[in-house]
């Protein structure tokens, strides 16, 4: 593979990628400074196709050295989503990067665009896209043989799962507030607002907000988006109802592609003997029930080491939540949460949000811990 | 520092010492709290008289608990090829434990490659599951804590929900006539299913590399195609066999296995890898047996 480095920007360029302009990625403006825009010319040495964030390394010229640098980008999934594989680049191919720099100084960037410079044929956008909702003939909810709603698919029917969430932060009922996909706030003065936080709550809250979020144990060590966090993610949320055992599995597509229990049963908000019996949890101790056409899930047990949804609102192990699932119609599915943790805040609150059926392509697979060590 | 380096090797140590000891296990003595590791109770093979196989009304092999029971699955003795010398008792195996007919490492097919790099492996055992990685094929149902398999015939799934590992689960398309062209690889790859008379047979492609198969650390290749058998002998015994045809690490397919045994009165809980995962701090930092080549930073 040749290392020579590329210093001029050759003409008949094609766009690989360029994300929206404003998206602000939680993760990415925790690293990254959004005010040190950043043009790379090189040649690409390397790239890492893992979640969540793929990677491609480049040599660049800085001067009379060359150095290599790491380019940050959007997830496999959402890449290969765009129409890009692992192999769209190969080592020895001459790009230009137009990105964000790292805040500590070092060789890392954030793609906002990556151009090809001979060759170009493909034109990628690194975007996620939305998962269009398929258009059903009929809105009719599919129901089970007993007559409660399905949550998840039809027998004889494609497959499909929830996502694209209408929200992806908690925000209390009737509170107007702006933040981004992850929960960043548009006006750092609106956090009193967005939930009846407790004095140290507040505090902690604001903290992690004015750290852009950079703290998040769902991206830093993979840890498991407990509570509404799991139905937040980008890549959805699946339910596969096992009658024959009286539970329901709740996949979960983001974070580390989990799975939690919701009890049917009748037992208790016990712990498995021979297993966590002891222990406070990440996803907690689910029980549900069927009231009309609404699955009502009532969770306690939850450990303090993750954040319970984007954004980073604080709570306690003595978080209780009531979930309640409603299928409107087939296409929609209505979640609303009823939030109780008088360690953190003041009072009950509730929120909401709705999801959308994507039909057709199994959910993605999204392992957090692709690239981590 | 210190600390969080030594609690990373919690998981690999219970596996050793737990899986080690090859003591055999008494099925009726199964009270918790008694200082036991939960995953060695309950193992042991045959020696305890077994009930039949369960089967649904509809006929289907039931491969969980009958009704009103619980139980997870746990490997004996699971390896897919044993050393030509000093072979031993593998993980969970008590004397009397059924024991698969595995190849010794010299009548594996390996391309010469391959074999260097298990030998590498077994020298320098970090492998990626004590890491949270996900495991694929086999090595998916090789952990201290269970298995189980539910079934959603209706939907034609089969899924296998592993507890330990990455706490995470495998689908298998029962019935489906071909797999997808064009698959991106996966840990766990596109997986078909259907049964031979008792036998559910799993065929799988689209396979990574970034997992291994079994603790050794026997190589694959992307171009993997495995083929599993899961046989429910009895009520506490299921045999497992994997063919491995992959023709990008060995010179023909070869087949392994072991036996998984029934351990009743459990039930899938929540185990996360990461609950006390520091490894990205560990790979700047100074431990030394680490693997710090990852270039990626969170």
């Amino acid at each position: 593979m040749k290392r020579v480095v590329f210093g001029v920007l050759a003409a008949g360029l094609a766009l690989l990628l360029r994300p929206a302009a404003l998206m602000a990625h939680h993760e990415i403006l925790a690293k990254f400074d959004n005010n040190k825009k950043v043009t790379l010319r090189g040649f690409v040495t390397e790239i890492n196709w893992k979640n969540p964030h793929a990677h491609l390394f480049m040599d660049v010229r800085d001067g009379n050295a060359v150095s290599n640098w790491a380019i940050e980008l959007e997830s496999p999934v959402d890449l290969e989503k765009a129409g890009w594989k692992a192999d769209s680049l190969k080592p020895g191919d001459a790009i230009t990067v137009l990105g964000i720099a790292a805040r500590d100084g070092s060789r890392q960037a954030w793609a906002d665009s990556v151009v090809m410079t001979n060759g170009g044929k493909k034109v990628f956008d690194v975007r996620p896209p939305q998962t269009a909702p398929v258009a059903r003939p009929s809105t009719a909810v599919p129901r089970t043989p007993d007559g409660h709603p399905r949550l998840g698919s039809e027998p004889g029917q494609p497959s499909g799962y929830w996502a694209n969430p209408s929200s992806t932060y908690l925000v209390e009922n009737g509170v107007k507030v702006l933040a981004d996909e992850y929960g960043l706030l548009r006006n750092i003065a609106d956090a009193p607002k967005i939930a009846p936080l407790q004095k140290w709550a507040l505090d902690l809250y604001t903290l992690r907000q004015r750290n852009f979020l950079k703290d998040d144990p769902m991206f830093l060590f993979c840890k498991p988006p407990g509570g509404p966090r799991q139905f937040q993610t980008r890549y959805g949320a699946q339910f596969l109802e096992d009658v024959e055992r009286k539970r329901i599995f709740v996949l979960i597509g983001g974070g580390n592609r989990n799975f939690r229990i919701v009890y049917m049963d009748g037992r208790g908000q016990t712990g498995r003997l021979n297993g966590d019996a002891d222990n406070p949890l990440y996803y907690g101790r689910s029980i549900g029930k069927w009231e009309g056409d609404t699955l009502v899930v009532d969770t306690k047990g939850f450990n303090e080491a993750f954040w319970f949804t984007n954004g980073g609102l604080p709570h306690t192990d003595q978080l209780h939540l009531v979930e309640r699932f409603t299928r409107s119609d087939a296409t929609t599915l209505k979640y609303e949460v009823t939030i109780d943790d008088p360690g953190a805040y003041n009072r009950t609150w509730s929120s909401g949000w709705t999801m959308q059926w994507v039909e057709g392509p199994e959910m993605p697979p999204y392992f957090c811990q692709d690239n981590r060590p | 520092m210190k600390q969080t380096f030594f609690c990373l090797f919690c998981f690999a140590f219970l596996l050793s010492s737990s899986f080690g000891q090859g003591q055999r296990p008494n099925l009726n003595d199964g009270v918790p709290g008694q200082g036991q590791i939960v995953g060695a109770r309950g193992r042991g093979g045959p020696a305890v008289p077994a009930r039949p196989t369960p089967h649904f009304p509809d006929g289907r092999v039931n491969l969980g608990p009958t009704e009103g029971e619980t139980g997870l699955w746990l490997p004996v003795d699971a390896r897919l090829a044993v050393p030509d010398v000093g072979v031993g008792r593998g993980p969970g195996a008590g004397p009397n434990a059924l024991r698969y007919p595995n190849p010794k490492y010299s009548q594996v097919p390996f391309q010469p490659w391959a074999r260097a790099l298990l030998d590498y492996r077994l020298d320098n055992a970090l492998e990626p599951h004590t890491r949270c990685k996900p495991s694929g094929g086999p090595r998916q149902l090789i952990t201290p804590y269970g298995i189980e398999f539910v079934e959603i015939p209706e939907l034609k799934r089969m899924y296998i929900f592993d507890v330990g590992g990455p706490h995470t689960w495998r689908e298998v398309f029962m019935e489906a006539k071909e797999h997808p062209k064009n698959l991106s690889p996966s840990y766990y790859g596109h997986a078909i299913g259907h049964w031979e008379g008792e036998t559910l047979v799993v065929d799988t492609v689209g396979f990574n590399e970034s997992f291994w198969i079994d603790r050794e650390g026997l190589p694959t290749t992307e171009k993997l195609h495995m083929i599993e058998k899961f046989t429910r002998i009895d009520m506490n015994n299921m045999k497992y066999e994997v063919t491995i045809d992959d023709s990008g690490a060995y010179t023909m397919p070869w087949t392994g296995g072991f036996y998984m045994s029934w351990t009743p009165n459990s039930e899938l809980f929540e185990y996360i890898c990461q609950d006390n995962n520091f490894a990205s701090g560990l790979m700047v930092g100074t431990a030394e047996s680490v693997d710090r080549s990852s270039k990626i930073v969170p």
